[in-house]
C-alpha cells in the first residue's frame, strides 16, 4: 500500500492529510486527536488592499461624527439620506459605534451573522507613509524602528519555512505549493523565504485549469555543470522556478479541475480570485496561505464623485467590489460545506489622513481598521473608535494611537487559528529590537471562537512531512506477519525513537519509546483481526509507517 | 576592489555582446561583429552618437487623419487606448532600429519618473516620451523641472489638484521618495534620513498651483513640447521651510507667477544640491545597467565616484553612464576572476528578450509605413501590448505602481522578478507565437501580423556561416545567443540530443542539401524549430 492510501484510510482528520503534526504525544492520544482534529486543514486567505485604504470612510467613528464631518467637508459619508452610513451595531457603547460606508451592506450582513470582526486602529510603530516601504514592512513583519526596519524576508515565508521544513520547492514531500498568489505579477515579499525559493506559486493572469498542460515540459534539460558565478546563480534560480512551475502546476490544475463552486460570484476581479481559492480548496489543494488583492486604494483624488455623492467614485467602487466579493466567497464556502477551513483577513499598507486634501481625496495616513471574516471567529468590534482630536496641524492630521499592532493580530491567527507553537510564531514574527519578546503575549484572545480556537495541547511545532512507507527489502523488518498478540521489529541498526501502533481510525493501541536498540517488541494483546498501522519516529523526526495484518 | 577605471582594450566578441545587450535594444550579428573590433572607448562613444528615429511620429492606419499626434487638443481622439499601443509600438520599432543607448536611457528615465499610460490621453503619453527623449542625453535635474510641468504627470500624481488651501501631497511625496533623493532609513518617527514628513508637507506647498493644459496650446520654449501652466491664485504664497536634511532651507513665498517658477527652480536645486540625490540616482543606474547586488565595495568604489561625476556635470547622464560602461568593473575586469560577476548576471526583461530575439534572428517585423495595419494593430496592439508584455510582467510603459518595474528597484531580487511561475508561459511561448504567426500565450490564437520562418532565417541570416554543417550551425547559435560559452556536456545536449536527435551529422548535411535542391523542408524545418526553441528557452538565454 502506498503512503497516500495509508493516509486516506486513516479517518481522523489530523491524520487524513499527507502531513502529520509533529507533536507526537498529542497526536497519539485519542483524546487529543479529537480536539486537534482539522487544524492542519485550515487555511488563511489574505486580502491585500493596495494603495492604503481610507479607514475613516470605511468605518466612520459615530461618536465623533461632527468632528469627522468638519475634517472632511466634501468626502464625508453623510449621516442622512440615501448615501448615509450604515450603523454597524447600534447595540455597542457609543464610543465604539461605527458607520459603515453605504456600499458595505454585505459587511453588515456578515457582521450580523457573527462572521466578521472589525479590528480598530491597527498599525505599527513609526508608521512609514511610503507605499513601498510600508508594504514591505507589513509583509516582512517589520516596523519603522531600529532593527525592525528591514527584517529581510516575509513573515509568512518564515512561518511556512519553519512549519514545513524542507518542503518549499520539494513537491515529492508535499504536492501543493505552500502558498498561492492569485494576482499581481510581482511575487509578494510575504512569501520570500530566508532559506528557500518556491514557497509560493504565482497564478496571476493564468488559466488555472490549463496551467499544467501549458507549463508541463516547458524548458529543456537542466544545466549540469552550473558555473560558480552570478550567472550560475541565476541559472540555478531559473531552473528552480521552471521545476516548481512544472511540478506544482499539476496539483494546482488537478485541484481546480476536480473542485467546483456551489454559487455564482459577482463579475469582479477580486471575486474571481476568491472563487478560484474556494474551488482549489474544494478540489483538495493543500496550500496553507492564499494571497488575493485589489488595487486602487491610493485615493488622492476622485475618491468620491462630487455630483453623485459618496456612493459613486473610486472608493465606493473598490469597497463595493471588496464587500460583494467577500460575501459571495463566504456564501460559496458555506454552500460547499468547507467554511470551517477558512479565515480571511484584509490588510492595507496604511490608512489615510483624517483631513481631506480638498481634491475629493485623502493623503497617506497611519492607523486603519482590519476586517476578519470566517465561521470560526467571534465577530464583533475589537477596540474602540479612533480619537480624531489627535489629528492636528502639528502632526499633519494623523491618528497617533496604536490600538493593535498588526503583528499581535497575525500572532493570534498563527497560533489560535493555524495552531503554530509559540516557538514558531516567534520565528515568524520577531521584534528584532527585543528578540526575547513574543507577540503571542498580547494575542487578541477573543478573535477566534472557543469552538475553533486551537488548544495549547495541539500547538504544532512542525508539520512533519518526512513520512516514509517501509517498503519490502527495507532494513526495518517486522515479524511475524500476520501477527497475533505481538510483533517484533528489527531496525537493522541501533535505533532511538518511538514506536506506536494505531487502528484504522487512528486510535492509539500501544506506544513504546526505544533507546539505542536493534529491535523492539511490541505487545498489543488481543485485538480484532484486521489491518493496523505501526509508526516509527526516529530522533530526527523522520517517520516510517508499516501496515500490518493481525489475526 | 571594484574599479571604475577605464578598461583600455579592444572589446572582443564577449564584451561586444555584453555591451550591446546592456546598453542598447539592438543585438544583430552585424552590430556584434562591428563592435567586436572596436576599443571599449570607441564602442561606448558610438552608442552615444545621435541617430534619427526611422519612425519619428506614429500613425493610426485605421484613422482617417493619418498623422494625429502633433499638437492636436485632447478632445475627440478616437480609439485612444489603441493609439497608446501605437505610440509604444513605434517607440519599440525605433529602439530596435539602431545600436544606440538612447532608448535604454529613455526607459531608465521613464522608470525613474514613472507615469502610467492608464492615465491621460495617447497624445499626452507621446508628449511624455518626447520629453524623455529630449533629455535622454541631458540633465536629470532639468528633466525633473520639466516633468513637474508635464500634463500627464500632473494628472497621474494629482498635482493638478494641489492648491494653497487644499494641498495634495501625492506628487511631493513621490518626487522626493522615488524621483530624486530617495528614502533613507527611518531614524525617528517621520524622519527618513534624506527628508522628513514635514518636508513633504512643505514640498507640496511649493508645488501648489500647477495645472495641466488640455488644449495642448501652452508650449515649453526649450523643448517645444506642450506643458501645463501656473495658476497663481492656487499657489501657496507663504514661505516654506525645510528640515535639517535640507540645511533648514527656506524658500520665499512668491508674489508673482515668475516667483512661483523660481520657487520650483529653487526647490529642485535644493534637492539636487544634496549628495544623497546623486547617490540614489547612481544606484538606480547601477541596477539598470550593471547588476542586482550593490556590495559595500561597489558602493565605495563605483557608486561614489559615479555620483561625483554626476554632480560635476550638473546631473547630465552622459558622462556618468559613459564612465560606468567604460569601466573595468562593467566588464568584470577589476579582479583576478573575470568570469564570476556581471556578465550573464541579470535576468532579461521581457522587452530585452523580445528585442534580442527580433534583432538577432531578423524576425520580419511588419514595416510601420508600408504595412501599417499589421505593424500597429496586429503586432503592436493586439499581440505585444495586449498579450506578451502584460503576460510577461512588463506591461509596457504601464507599470502597476509609481515606483516603476519592481525588477529595477525591489530588494532583494531585482531582475529575478522578471522570471516566475506567472511569467514563464509568455516568455517561453513567444518564439512559438512568432513561428506559428499566431498568439500562443493564452486566450484567442489571433494573428500577430508576422510569421517567423526558421528555415528562411538559417538560409539568409549571416549568423549562420555554414548551414549544411550541423556542428557549425548549433555552434554559431550558441556563440551569439548565450552570454557565456558552454561546456562540452552542454554543447552535446543542444547538438546531439536536441538537434541531431539520433541522426548522424552527415544526415543533416544531406537533408539540408536536399532541401536546397527540392525546396521540400519537411525534414529540416521541425529540427530547426526544435533547436531554436530549446536555445531561446534555455536558462542561459534568459540571462544577459
Amino acid at each position: 500500500m502506498k503512503r497516500r492510501d495509508f493516509i486516506k484510510m486513516s479517518s481522523l482528520a489530523s491524520l487524513s492529510s499527507v502531513f502529520l503534526p509533529n507533536r507526537m504525544s498529542a497526536a497519539f492520544s485519542p483524546l487529543m486527536l479529537q480536539s486537534c482534529a482539522g487544524i492542519n486543514e485550515r487555511v488563511l486567505v489574505l486580502v491585500r488592499l493596495i494603495g492604503g485604504n481610507d479607514g475613516l470612510n470605511t468605518i466612520v467613528p459615530l461618536d465623533q461624527y461632527s468632528t469627522y464631518a468638519n475634517f472632511r467637508p466634501t468626502v464625508r459619508i453623510p449621516d442622512t439620506g440615501s448615501d448615509a452610513y450604515i450603523n454597524l451595531d447600534p447595540s455597542l457603547p457609543i464610543q465604539d459605534q461605527v458607520g459603515l460606508h453605504p456600499v458595505l451592506g454585505p459587511f453588515k450582513d456578515l457582521y450580523d451573522s457573527g462572521e466578521m470582526t472589525v479590528i480598530q486602529g491597527v498599525m505599527y510603530d513609526y508608521q512609514d507613509r511610503s507605499h513601498f516601504k510600508s508594504t514591505d514592512l507589513w509583509m516582512m513583519g517589520g516596523d519603522g524602528t531600529g532593527l525592525n526596519n528591514n527584517p529581510g524576508s516575509g513573515w509568512l515565508a518564515r512561518y511556512l519555512e519553519n512549519s514545513f521544513p524542507g518542503v518549499a520547492g520539494n513537491p515529492n514531500l508535499f504536492s501543493s505549493p505552500l502558498a498561492l498568489q492569485l494576482a499581481e505579477k510581482k511575487p509578494a515579499l510575504l512569501f520570500q523565504g530566508e532559506h528557500s525559493h518556491g514557497i509560493s506559486t504565482n497564478l496571476s493572469g493564468q488559466d488555472v485549469s490549463g496551467y499544467y498542460s501549458v507549463v508541463s515540459g516547458i524548458g529543456g534539460a537542466p544545466v549540469d555543470n552550473v558555473p560558480s558565478s552570478e550567472h550560475g546563480d541565476l541559472l540555478d534560480y531559473i531552473m528552480e522556478v521552471e521545476k516548481n512551475a512544472n511540478v506544482y502546476s499539476q496539483a494546482v490544475s488537478n485541484a481546480f479541475n476536480s473542485g467546483s463552486n456551489a454559487l455564482t460570484y459577482p463579475a469582479f476581479d477580486l471575486a474571481d480570485q476568491l472563487k478560484t481559492v474556494a474551488r482549489l480548496v474544494n478540489g483538495g489543494i493543500q496550500t496553507k496561505v492564499f494571497l488575493v488583492s485589489l488595487g486602487g486604494f491610493d485615493t488622492h483624488g476622485d475618491q468620491i464623485d462630487p455630483t453623485m455623492g459618496v456612493s459613486v467614485g473610486r472608493h465606493a467602487e473598490l469597497l463595493d467590489e471588496l464587500a460583494q466579493s467577500m460575501k459571495a466567497f463566504m456564501n460559496d464556502i458555506k454552500a460547499l460545506g468547507i467554511e470551517d477551513k477558512f479565515l480571511t483577513a484584509t490588510f492595507s499598507e496604511f490608512g489615510r489622513k483624517v483631513k481631506e486634501n480638498g481634491n475629493y481625496g485623502t493623503d497617506h495616513g497611519g492607523a486603519a481598521p482590519m476586517f476578519i471574516m470566517g465561521s470560526c471567529i467571534n465577530g464583533g468590534v475589537l477596540g474602540t473608535n479612533v480619537d480624531l482630536s489627535e489629528a492636528t496641524d502639528n502632526n499633519n492630521y494623523q491618528i497617533e494611537t496604536k490600538q493593535y499592532d498588526y503583528r499581535n493580530i497575525y500572532a493570534t491567527i498563527l497560533q489560535d487559528w493555524l495552531g503554530a507553537d509559540t516557538s514558531i510564531v516567534d520565528l515568524s514574527l520577531t521584534d528584532n529590537n527585543n528578540p526575547a519578546a513574543s507577540y503571542t503575549t498580547a494575542k487578541l484572545d477573543t478573535l477566534i471562537s472557543s469552538g475553533c480556537k486551537v488548544d495549547p495541547n495541539c500547538y504544532i511545532i512542525n508539520f512533519n512531512v518526512n513520512v516514509n512507507e517501509i517498503e519490502e527489502g527495507s532494513d526495518i523488518v517486522f515479524y511475524p506477519v500476520p501477527a497475533r498478540n505481538f510483533v517484533n521489529i528489527s531496525f537493522g541498526k541501533p535505533f532511538t525513537g518511538k514506536v506506536s501502533m494505531t487502528n484504522t481510525s487512528g486510535q492509539l493501541i500501544v506506544q513504546k519509546v526505544i533507546t539505542h536498540s536493534n529491535t523492539a517488541y511490541l505487545n498489543f494483546g488481543k485485538l480484532a483481526a484486521g489491518t493496523y498501522f505501526v509508526m516509527i519516529e526516529d530522533s530526527g523526526n523522520k517517520i516510517y509507517t508499516k501496515e500490518i495484518s493481525v489475526f | 576592489m571594484a574599479s571604475i577605471n577605464p578598461l583600455n582594450q579592444v572589446l572582443g566578441q564577449r564584451f561586444s555582446k555584453h555591451l550591446l545587450r546592456r546598453a542598447s535594444f539592438r543585438f544583430s550579428k552585424q552590430d556584434i561583429d562591428n563592435f567586436t573590433v572596436l576599443s571599449v572607448d570607441a564602442a561606448v562613444e558610438q552608442l552615444f552618437l545621435s541617430v534619427a528615429d526611422p519612425v519619428p511620429e506614429p500613425q493610426d492606419p485605421q484613422d482617417a487623419v493619418p498623422f494625429w499626434i502633433n499638437n492636436i487638443p485632447l478632445v475627440n481622439i478616437n480609439s485612444d487606448g489603441r493609439k497608446k499601443s501605437y505610440v509604444k509600438g513605434a517607440w519599440m520599432y525605433n529602439a530596435m532600429s539602431s545600436a544606440t543607448i538612447k532608448h535604454k536611457l529613455i526607459l531608465f528615465l521613464f522608470n525613474q519618473f514613472t507615469v502610467s499610460t492608464g492615465t491621460g490621453k495617447s497624445t499626452e503619453f507621446f508628449d511624455y516620451l518626447q520629453l524623455l527623449d529630449f533629455y535622454s542625453f541631458g540633465s536629470m535635474k532639468d528633466l525633473a523641472l520639466k516633468v513637474t510641468y508635464n500634463s500627464l504627470m500632473l494628472k497621474y500624481l494629482d498635482n493638478n489638484t494641489n492648491s494653497d488651501n487644499n494641498p495634495n501631497e501625492n506628487y511631493a511625496r513621490e518626487f522626493l521618495e522615488l524621483f530624486t533623493i530617495g528614502k533613507g532609513p527611518q531614524v525617528a518617527p517621520g524622519n527618513y534620513t534624506n527628508y522628513t514628513e514635514e518636508d513633504i508637507v512643505e514640498a507640496a506647498k511649493v508645488l501648489t498651483g500647477i495645472r495641466n493644459d488640455s488644449s495642448r496650446s501652452v508650449f515649453d520654449p526649450l523643448t517645444g513640447l506642450p506643458q501645463g501652466y501656473i495658476n497663481f491664485n492656487k499657489h501657496d504664497i507663504y514661505d516654506k521651510t525645510f528640515s535639517a536634511a535640507f540645511q533648514n532651507t527656506t524658500i520665499t513665498g512668491a508674489t508673482t507667477i515668475q516667483d512661483v517658477e523660481q520657487e520650483i527652480i529653487d526647490f529642485i536645486a535644493m534637492i539636487f544640491d544634496q549628495t544623497a540625490t546623486a547617490t540614489y540616482i547612481c544606484r538606480k543606474l547601477y541596477h539598470f545597467f550593471v547588476g542586482d547586488t550593490i556590495s559595500t565595495e561597489v558602493e565605495n568604489d563605483i557608486i561614489a565616484p559615479l555620483s561625483a561625476t554626476l554632480i560635476q556635470y550638473n546631473y547630465n547622464l552622459v558622462p556618468c553612464v559613459k564612465q560606468l560602461l567604460k569601466s573595468e568593473h562593467f566588464y568584470d575586469m577589476d579582479d583576478s576572476d573575470s568570469t564570476d560577476e556581471i556578465i550573464g548576471g541579470m535576468i532579461k526583461s521581457p522587452l530585452q528578450l523580445l528585442t534580442e530575439l527580433t534583432t538577432l534572428f531578423e524576425v520580419p517585423v511588419p514595416d510601420p509605413v508600408t504595412d501599417a495595419y499589421n505593424f500597429y494593430h496586429l503586432y503592436s496592439h493586439n499581440f505585444l501590448m495586449a498579450k506578451y508584455f502584460p503576460g510577461a510582467g512588463m506591461p509596457l510603459f504601464e507599470p502597476n505602481s509609481v515606483a516603476g518595474y519592481p525588477a529595477y528597484y525591489q530588494d532583494p531580487y531585482y531582475s529575478k522578478y522578471w522570471f516566475d511561475s506567472s511569467t514563464i508561459i509568455s516568455r517561453y511561448k513567444l518564439l512559438s507565437s512568432f513561428i506559428i504567426g499566431r498568439n500562443q500565450l493564452g486566450g484567442f490564437t489571433s494573428l500577430i501580423g508576422l510569421t517567423f520562418d526558421v528555415v528562411d532565417c538559417v538560409q539568409t541570416n549571416s549568423l549562420f556561416t555554414d548551414p549544411e554543417n550541423p556542428s557549425a550551425l548549433v555552434s554559431d547559435m550558441i556563440t551569439y545567443m548565450l552570454p557565456e560559452g558552454v561546456d562540452s556536456d552542454r554543447f552535446s545536449y543542444f547538438y546531439d540530443d536536441i538537434f541531431l536527435d539520433g541522426m548522424m551529422p552527415y544526415n543533416w548535411t544531406v537533408a539540408w542539401n536536399d532541401f536546397l535542391t527540392t525546396q521540400d523542408d519537411t525534414v529540416v524545418r521541425p529540427r530547426l524549430e526544435q533547436i531554436f526553441t530549446f536555445l531561446v528557452n534555455s536558462p542561459e538565454f534568459q540571462t544577459y
